[in-house]
Formats: C-alpha cells, sequence, structure tokens
C-alpha cells in the first residue's frame, strides 16, 4: 500500500494556495451573481430596529475604538498600571533598577556555578 | 589564500563615509548625496553578496589585517552564518538608503545624515564580519555612536535629544561592561581572537599558539566575562529587561533610520550572543555547564520580552512606538529560539537544537525583513496624514492600495500569518520546543504572538478602517517601490520556505557542529601558518 504525507510546511503552503483560489472562486461568484437588475428604494438599505430611524440608533453605539478600549483596559487594569507606570514609565532611575536587578542575578548565577 | 573582499568593505565603506563632510563643504546639490549614499550602500551589497557566495562554495574564509597574523593581528572571518547575515543587513540597508533619497529630501544636513547611516552600516557589518572580541567591541562602538546621533538627527526636537542621551547614557555602560569582560577573558586567555580562544577553550590546549598559556582562574574569569558581556549583547537586541531605551529612541528617530534599528541594529546583540555561546563558549567547552545554565537564563528574558512587547503593543497610541514595541517581542521569540541549545533541553546536533536554531535566524531574517517594511510604511502614512498617532490617522493608507497592501503584508509577515515566512519561523521555534520536552515554551511562543495581534490590528485599524479629517498629502512612487520589494521578499521567505529552512539548517549544522567549530579555529590559524 502507497503512503502519501506532506511535511506541515509543505501542507500549510499547500492548503494556502487552496483557501486562496477558494478566494478568488467566491469572489468571482459573487461579483458575477450580485450584479443589481433592479432599482431599490432608499429605504431598503436601512435596518428597520423599532421603528426608530437609523440616525437614533447610530447615537448610542459603541464604536470600534471605544470597544477595544474597554477590553483592554478593563481586562488589563492592574497589569497595565504597572508595565506603563512602574517600569515604562520614561524615568532613568526606575529603568536602572530593572537592569541593575538583571546583572545581579547573572552574577549571583555564575557565582552559584563557580561556589558549587 | 586570503580573502581580500572579506577585509576591504568595512575599511572602504568607513572612507566612503567619512569623505562626505568633506564633499558637502565643495558640493551643494542635495540630489548628489542621495545618490553617493545609494551607490555606497549598494557598493557594499554587492561586496556581502559576493563574500556569501564564496563561504557557500568554498567554506569558512578568513583575513588577517595589516598581514599581522592573529592573534597578535586582527582578523575577520566569515562562516555560514554570518555571512548570511552581512547580506542580510547590506540588502535591507541599501533599501533604506535609496527610501532616505525621498524621506529626506529637502534636508540640508544630507551629507551628516548619510555619514551616519554608513556608519551604522559599517559598524554593523564590522560587528558581524569580526573575528576578534576586542574588535567587536570597537565596531560595537562604531554601530552605537552613528546610533545616538541617528537618534537625536532632528535635534530641535527636545524628545529626540532626550531619547538619545538616554540611549546612549545606557550603550555607553553597556560597551564598557562588555570591555571590563574582555580585560577578565584577556587576563586568562592571553587573547582576543576568536579563533584562538575556540582553541583555548573548547580543545583546551595552548600548543602552537602564539598567545601562550593560561592564567590565573579561568572558570571564574569566564564566568564574570559571560555574565557581562550577556549583559551588553541584551541591551544591543532590547531583551526585557534591558529593553527600556528601546521604545523611546527609534520612533524619535527619522523613519528610515527607525527602520534600520528596529529592523537590523538588534540583530547584532542576538549574533553577538550567537558567536559567543555557539562558537566560543560552545556546548563542548570547558564551560559548558555555565553556558547551559545562561541559555536558560535568556529563555526566560526571551519569553519575558515576547510577551511585554506584545502586551505594551496594545496600548500604544503611536505608531512607530507600537513597531519599537512589537520589535522587543520578536527578538525575544528569537532569543527563545537561540536558547534551545542548552544542554538541559537539547543535545547538540539533535533536531531540537537544529530546528530552534533554524528557527531562530529564519525568525530573525523574516522580522529583519517585515519590521523594515512596516517602518518605511508607517514613514509614507506619516507623511500623508502629517501625524503619528494613531487615533488620527484616518484610513490614510485605504487612500493608496499599494501602501495598505505593503501594511497588510508587513503585518502578517510579523503575525506569522501563512504563506508569508513569519509562520514557518514561528512553526520552528514552537516544533523545536515540542521536541525538546518543553510544550510549556511552545504554547507560550503561542499566546505571545495571540496577544500581539491587539495591537497589529489596532494598526491595520487605524491605518486602513478609520474616516480621514483632512485630505492627505500626496506620496511619489519611489517609496511605493521600497515597500513593493520588501513586500516581495516577505511573500518569497514564506513560499521558498522548504528551500529556506533547509540552506538555513545546513548553515546552523555547519557552523554549530563540532566539525564546524573545529573548522572555524583551523581557518583561524590557516592564515596564522599563511595558508
Amino acid at each position: 500500500m502507497s503512503q502519501f504525507s506532506l511535511d506541515p510546511r509543505t501542507a500549510t503552503l499547500f492548503l494556502s494556495g487552496v483557501l486562496a483560489f477558494s478566494a478568488l472562486v467566491m469572489y468571482l461568484l459573487y461579483v458575477s451573481l450580485s450584479r443589481k437588475t433592479s432599482q431599490t428604494s432608499s429605504e431598503y438599505s436601512e435596518a428597520y430596529i423599532g421603528g426608530e430611524p437609523l440616525s437614533v440608533i447610530r447615537s448610542v453605539d459603541v464604536s470600534v475604538r471605544n470597544l477595544f478600549w474597554g477590553i483592554v483596559g478593563g481586562a488589563g487594569r492592574r497589569l497595565y498600571s504597572f508595565l506603563r507606570e512602574q517600569m515604562h514609565n520614561g524615568i532613568l532611575n526606575d529603568w536602572g533598577v530593572f537592569m541593575v536587578i538583571y546583572m545581579g542575578l547573572l552574577l549571583l548565577a555564575a557565582l552559584i556555578y563557580f561556589m558549587r | 589564500m586570503y580573502y581580500l573582499s572579506v577585509g576591504v568593505l568595512v575599511p572602504s565603506l568607513i572612507g566612503l563615509a567619512f569623505v562626505l563632510p568633506l564633499l558637502g563643504i565643495v558640493v551643494k546639490n542635495i540630489k548628489f548625496f542621495h545618490a553617493y549614499g545609494s551607490i555606497a550602500s549598494l557598493y557594499a551589497l554587492m561586496v556581502a553578496a559576493y563574500n556569501f557566495s564564496v563561504v557557500v562554495n568554498e567554506g569558512v574564509k578568513a583575513y588577517p589585517f595589516g598581514g599581522w597574523w592573529p592573534p597578535i593581528g586582527i582578523s575577520y572571518e566569515l562562516d555560514e552564518v554570518n555571512s548570511l547575515l552581512a547580506l542580510l543587513t547590506a540588502s535591507v540597508m541599501f533599501l533604506i538608503t535609496v527610501y532616505s533619497a525621498w524621506y529626506v529630501k529637502d534636508l540640508r544636513d544630507a551629507p551628516y545624515y548619510y555619514t551616519l547611516l554608513l556608519g551604522l552600516e559599517v559598524g554593523m557589518l564590522g560587528c558581524i564580519y569580526t573575528g576578534d572580541a576586542f574588535n567587536l567591541f570597537v565596531m560595537l562602538e562604531v554601530m552605537a555612536i552613528s546610533a545616538y546621533a541617528l537618534v537625536g538627527f532632528y535635534r530641535s526636537k527636545p524628545e529626540a535629544v532626550e531619547a538619545a542621551i538616554k540611549y546612549g547614557l545606557f550603550g555607553a555602560v553597556a560597551t564598557t561592561l562588555y570591555f571590563v569582560g574582555l580585560v577578565f577573558i584577556y587576563a586568562s586567555f592571553g587573547t582576543l581572537n576568536m579563533a584562538d580562544l575556540v582553541n583555548k577553550v573548547t580543545l583546551f590546549r595552548s600548543y602552537g599558539s602564539v598567545s601562550g598559556s593560561y592564567y590565573g582562574q579561568i572558570h571564574a574569569a569566564t564566568a564574570i566575562a559571560l555574565v557581562l558581556s550577556l549583559w551588553t549583547f541584551t541591551f544591543k537586541s532590547a531583551v526585557f529587561p534591558n529593553h527600556f531605551w528601546l521604545p523611546d529612541a527609534h520612533p524619535e528617530a527619522p523613519t528610515p533610520v527607525s527602520a534600520a534599528l528596529s529592523g537590523l541594529v538588534v540583530n547584532i546583540g542576538i549574533y553577538a550572543i550567537f558567536r559567543f555561546f555557539y562558537t566560543i563558549f560552545n556546548p563542548f567547552s570547558i564551560v559548558r555547564d555555565l553556558r547551559d545554565f545562561m541559555l536558560l537564563i535568556t529563555l526566560v528574558l526571551g519569553l519575558a520580552s515576547g510577551l511585554i512587547g506584545a502586551l505594551m503593543m496594545a496600548v500604544q497610541d503611536d505608531i512607530k512606538r507600537l513597531l519599537a514595541y512589537s520589535t522587543i517581542s520578536h527578538i525575544g521569540l528569537v532569543l527563545v529560539g537561540l536558547s534551545v541549545g542548552s544542554s538541559f533541553l537539547s543535545k547538540p546536533g539533535s533536531q531540537a537544537f537544529v530546528d530552534g536554531l533554524t528557527g531562530a535566524f529564519y525568525h530573525l531574517i523574516n522580522h529583519s525583513l517585515g519590521k523594515s517594511l512596516l517602518f518605511l510604511a508607517a514613514g509614507v502614512i506619516i507623511h500623508m496624514a502629517g501625524t503619528r498617532r494613531l487615533d488620527e490617522l484616518g484610513g490614510v493608507a485605504r487612500r493608496n492600495p499599494l501602501l495598505g497592501a505593503a501594511l497588510v503584508v508587513g503585518v502578517l509577515q510579523l503575525l506569522g500569518v501563512p504563506p508569508f515566512g513569519g509562520f514557518f519561523s514561528k512553526y520552528l521555534l514552537y516544533a523545536s520546543y515540542l521536541e525538546a520536552g518543553a510544550p510549556y515554551v511552545s504554547v507560550a511562543i503561542n499566546v505571545v504572538s495571540a496577544i500581539s495581534l491587539l495591537g497589529y490590528i489596532r494598526l491595520l485599524y487605524a491605518a486602513l478602517f478609520t474616516t480621514p479629517r483632512r485630505e492627505p498629502a500626496k506620496t511619489s512612487a519611489l517609496p511605493l517601490t521600497i515597500l513593493l520589494l520588501l513586500s516581495a521578499a516577505c511573500l518569497f521567505t514564506g513560499l521558498l520556505s522548504p528551500i529556506m529552512s533547509e540552506w538555513l539548517r545546513r548553515f546552523v549544522e555547519a557552523t554549530t557542529s563540532k566539525d564546524g567549530i573545529f573548522n572555524y579555529w583551523l581557518q583561524g590559524y590557516l592564515i596564522f601558518w599563511g595558508g
């Protein structure tokens, strides 16, 4: 029985090609089938939400930017307050503390190696 | 046979750089300096490409400066890995120099700008080519001084001057510490020539060596020297916690310089770690226990760097600062790949060992191309939008499809999406730690990539999907051509991944195997015997 196998990298390249080709075929199908054959009124594209006009609905939506900050800021408030205010605050003395501690740990490692 | 081309590049390029300010007194046409910079950079690329082809076809090559035999004189020594890195550096620097002709087209200080830019290239190529640990110190200084001056190039901007001073202050400390480390090495081994050090540290013999025998307690001296060197190299490559200078320094430099600093200069620290921990103090050396332990430390630092860089990307409001944090994250991943050579994780020559190092260098190449592309694209975006603030970019990249496509390609390359090269290098890093029996590191690599997605989405959203607030400025064909070339390079590193990873695997095996290390020493000594 013959065995057929692909290594993961070649398989990824092959699958990427298949996906790209499929996407192209689907796009061409979409373009060819979505040709408008009739006129639609302006109300056609408007969402119907409780009878309110779109301008009212739009005024209370959450922008993508606010959503991003809501998630990142909300989820990592304590983490980011440490990363930004303690570590990356631009103050040389604070940077120096981290760098000197790192040097100290390296020297300690060397000392342990030498003493063992 | 001495290879003149190995030795000629760095001195001739520095000559070309230093003649520029003198020419600036006589020549007043700025276009002349743009052409001069590009031609000098093209010359470097051609010589680097020639040297690479020589090494690939004929093996390790060396050149003794001034006819002085090593270890008395300084020698340059090229193997597969450093000749490839030199080619990468010269290629990207050429594109950056050509791009500069557009970016600084009206700059009055063009002679000084190109002097510093070529000085930066000389420093990088010198660090890569050198076969002498003291000359590495000199070349690190050449590179660093050019970098400090380029970061503070806009001297009327207080932020640029502040960033340059901070960078310079800590940079001087770092190189001084490396110098002190060299004192320990020289006092113990009587030599700073890398081939001669390989002879003494690995082959444990001093006969046939002009530099004589050992002196004092070599284990203690080597331990201190390695600590000081590693601290310096992690500073140069901006690895946590020695990374603080980078997010301030890289964004304040002119954008082509930011591309060079983030795409290439940080590679030098990684290369130096490789040279020290895989050639001089290699897995077969008398200090292998300490080396193995230190590589575990670099693994932790690499992961921390990757994580902190990715987390910080998400909360940036400045496009260049976001890319600077991305550099910290990616260099961390490269260091993770480089750390797999610790004997706690893999044996020399094993699948995990070779895959990890192959992945590290592959990712280094992918990052250099992707990051240079993104910084150069950011330069065009900033020019069009008139701001660096992400919230005010107003989707300018949508106005120019080529620019938008280049931005997307750069992001996909760094994010590691197939079929771009970044995917295949991250895959190798991931696979190497699975093979090494450390799946938690593989998971951590994926977590870092996933977190960095937040930052990249923010970049794409700001540059492509927001609404313009004002009419963007026009751009020209030159920068877009450079972006097109770099985008094509990113795609090719992915599409040609079976070939590229095979080549890199061969290079890594040739350089890090017992035979490879022996050959590095032998070639250095063949010069000694007039070979």
